[in-house]
């Protein structure tokens, strides 16, 4: 039991690279814009949201007490900008809230129209509330360093809770689906062969049907490796080795989703977790970013705040660099607080 | 230096945690917060672990997909062995649903109330088992002359683009609520007729009636390509000029038959 307490002690406060967290807050961002924006400014966007997400007074289909359409609206549009400054990484963990709370608000109040797109989103902006997401890769680290790339250490539990987040995903739904035959040799694997005929979620209703059995064999492989690497993906918790392995087939995966049903933004979403496998190939990535913008900056100073560099600027706008300090974060490389704070025996 | 440094438009949490940076750097919060990460990771598995949706009742073994299930796993204990009949592998299964769901409720809640407190639900329902009998929704209208025209049927036809946009069936949000018009116990078909119903009126002044059904046809399955299957009609409500619905729901067998 102490031998497990150290272990999970050492495991939720180790430090790393906060590349992987910018990654995933990148990838959310971008998938939240397509997500609301396609809501917000598409016709057809408007009106799914009227008849889904409003009430039946309002021109929706059910009863939604309070959900009208300025207020629906108005949550998804302060959405948007949130999943804005999530992406280019301005102020925080605060846009990460912000559009927790409207998606929330609006995306989950109707179990008939949300789907588990909804749900996944909901655990990556809780990830992105919980973690240092802006660290790098951001506005926030250009403010603060001068550069948009900061190598600075973050804490890595977000990160691994992100990931466990994932694991539970497939995991569940691959034991899910071991209720279903049509998931197991006892009816051929046949499911994503019968699922693909669904008027409900294909984007090709004939598509498997005209193939007069030419689909058979090829979808029943697919099931196949559905179920496998669904019921597998929690040994990505357990070694490192088979991650590229179960992020390939993944990969393969959402895409295949992604051309053949008609499920949201979930393939986008599940995939902007994957950063989170590769903490290590993604700081080395930060690393690579961060020289190229030093050669391309040339002559500017990263490693310094903005506002330090720009009180470095003489009156007559010439540069003065021995004039000022260095920042904190140039001498200490960590992020946010940490910097500031004097760090206890424990942790030196 | 240090108040202009926190001034800067980044993150507004920041000068909080900078306060309150000794404690949060301390030994007991380390502790503190590794206790909540192993209350959170039990949390979300235990949450996420599978169950069946809700009470496996008489309404569930009389959908289609469920029925074939049924069939199948009591073809495969025989099989192997096990001498069952569907009845007793349906009651079997009703009741261990019922004892695991009992079981599980209670055990979950707290943890259900946290995750859903977190907004981070754990319902990983994803395509647990292949429909193979879908039912599509379909809308009709008749006009004041009696004429009866169909507008569209889900991923079959669309006969008036005009009424009822393309895209906006092509939706996944709206495809869903069609799909939990066939599945849900409560008043989605009506709902989603009564929408439908309202749309088209607005859009055309001599709607008389307007008609929804649902229309049942089964899957292909890979081992009977060559089976024929029909489309029966499982479910049709009719919302009359005056805005007075009349519902005609009855077992499948029942039913005209639709067409081929």
């Amino acid at each position: 039991m102490r031998r497990f307490a150290a272990w999970w002690l050492g495991l939720t406060s180790a430090r790393e690279d906060g590349t992987a967290l910018a990654l995933l807050r990148v990838l959310v961002a971008l998938s939240c814009l397509g997500l609301l924006g396609a809501l917000c400014f598409t016709a057809e966007g408007r009106q799914t949201v009227v008849f889904g997400f409003t009430d039946v007074s309002s021109g929706g289909y059910r009863k939604l007490a309070g959900a009208t359409t300025t207020l629906t609206f108005g949550l998804l549009g302060l959405g948007w900008i949130a999943a804005v400054l999530l992406l280019v990484g301005a102020f925080g963990r605060l846009p990460a809230l912000v559009l927790a709370v409207t998606t929330h608000i609006v995306l989950t109040r109707n179990d008939d129209v949300s789907g588990s797109g909804d749900a996944l989103l909901g655990a990556a902006l809780l990830v992105l509330v919980l973690g240092d997401a802006t660290c790098t890769l951001s506005v926030d680290a250009r403010l603060r360093t001068g550069s948009f790339v900061d190598g600075s250490r973050i804490a890595a539990w977000p990160r691994r809770i992100g990931l466990f987040h994932l694991t539970v995903v497939y995991v569940a739904t691959g034991l899910q689906k071991l209720v279903a035959t049509a998931w197991t040799p006892l009816d051929g694997f046949s499911a994503l062969y019968q699922i693909l005929q669904s008027p409900h979620w294909t984007r090709f209703p004939t598509l498997v049907t005209d193939g007069d059995g030419l689909w058979v064999v090829p979808l029943a492989v697919g099931t196949a490796v559905t179920v496998a690497f669904e019921l597998g993906f929690w040994l990505v918790l357990v070694s490192r080795r088979v991650r590229p392995l179960f992020a390939t087939v993944g990969v393969l995966l959402h895409l295949g989703i992604w051309i053949l049903l008609e499920v949201g933004a979930f393939s986008a979403l599940s995939l902007a977790f994957y950063p989170l496998l590769f903490p290590q190939a993604c700081a080395r990535l930060g690393l690579a970013l961060s020289t190229a913008l030093n050669r391309a900056a040339r002559g500017s100073d990263p490693g310094r705040p903005l506002a330090i560099r720009r009180a470095a600027r003489r009156s007559d706008g010439s540069r003065d660099p021995e004039s000022v300090p260095r920042a904190p974060a140039a001498k200490n490389p960590s992020c946010g607080w940490w910097q500031n704070a004097r760090r206890p025996p424990h942790l030196r | 230096m240090r108040a202009l440094f926190y001034a800067a438009p980044v993150d507004p949490f920041r000068p909080l945690f900078a306060r309150w940076a000794p404690w949060l750097l301390s030994p007991r919060w380390a502790r503190l917060r590794a206790a909540w990460l192993l209350f959170h990771v039990v949390a979300v598995a235990l949450v996420a672990f599978p169950a069946p949706i809700r009470r496996l009742d008489a309404a569930i073994w009389r959908k289609p997909a469920v029925g074939v299930e049924l069939e199948n796993w009591t073809k495969r204990l025989n099989s192997v062995g096990v001498r069952v009949t569907k009845r007793e592998v349906r009651d079997f299964a009703t009741e261990l649903a019922a004892r695991w769901l009992g079981a599980r409720n209670t055990l979950v809640a707290p943890f259900k109330a946290y995750l859903g407190a977190l907004g981070a639900p754990q319902n990983w329902y994803m395509f647990t088992g292949a429909d193979r009998a879908p039912q599509r929704f379909a809308l009709l209208f008749s006009d004041r002359n009696g004429t009866l025209s169909p507008v569209f049927e889900l991923g079959v036809r669309l006969d008036h683009p005009e009424l009822i946009d393309a895209e906006f069936l092509d939706e996944h949000r709206v495809r869903r609520a069609l799909l939990q018009t066939s599945w849900s116990r409560a008043h989605t078909f009506a709902s989603v007729c009564g929408y439908f119903a309202r749309t088209l009126r607005a859009e055309r002044g001599d709607v008389e009636e307007v008609i929804c059904e649902l229309r049942q046809q089964n899957v292909q399955h890979p081992g009977h390509l060559a089976e024929s299957r029909e489309v029966i009609v499982t479910r049709t409500l009719v919302v009359h000029a005056d805005g007075s619905a009349s519902d005609h729901w009855a077992p499948p067998k029942k039913r005209k038959k639709a067409h081929k």
